[in-house]
């Protein structure tokens, strides 16, 4: 599953959907989602075997676990929402990709919340 | 499997447009009406567990 294979399920994907725009453009609308759907699964399959790598590395440095989990948290939480915003954004509905675009900013402000807390003790603990 | 996804979902739209269009012309709306929505549960049906197996392997992979 090389870039080509994305490439082309990509093009083919958009010229049907252009191709069944005119008559029922709902159609359209399923044949783009599928297209997204496939390439962002072998884009998971792909970003699989980083995921692996990063925990190697990580058992090499000592690095406290939970940082490099809530970065990857935060990467998947971009994802789907970029996934899910950009979806509803060719359907036309740009207002209900810009409310989940907005909750993933806070969903990911949620997230890091727990590190800025221990940088703040941190460095508390250096001035007292 | 997943380029003839989308070969079979374009393939769906259009029967489910020729069909609809025919139809239309015969005086029948209703039937077309009927046609197009089963053309849609049959696209559902081919892609939903796509979509859950998609975000199941997200919720894996980032421990969402």
């Amino acid at each position: 599953m090389s870039v080509i294979n994305v490439a082309m399920i990509g093009v083919c994907g958009v010229l049907l959907s252009v191709f069944l725009k005119q008559q029922k453009n709902d159609y359209a609308l399923y044949i783009s989602l599928g297209a997204a759907v496939c390439i962002l699964i072998l884009a998971v399959n792909r970003l699989g075997t980083v995921m692996e790598s990063i925990e190697k590395i990580q058992s090499y440095i000592r690095i406290d676990g939970s940082y490099v989990k809530v970065l990857i948290k935060m990467i998947g939480i971009t994802y789907v929402a970029e996934f899910a915003s950009g979806l509803c954004r060719d359907a036309g509905y740009a207002s209900v990709g810009a409310q989940i675009e907005m909750f993933g900013k806070f969903s990911i402000m949620a997230v890091s919340m727990p590190i800025l807390l221990a940088l703040i003790e941190t460095i508390e603990g250096f001035l007292t | 499997m997943e380029v003839s996804l989308i070969f079979k979902i374009a393939a769906v739209g259009i029967l489910v447009t020729v069909i609809g269009q025919v139809l239309k012309h015969s005086g029948r709306e209703e039937h077309a009406f009927l046609v197009s929505l089963a053309g849609l549960l049959i696209v559902l049906f081919w892609i939903v567990p796509y979509i859950y197996d998609l975000f199941e392997n997200i919720r894996d992979l980032f421990s969402l």
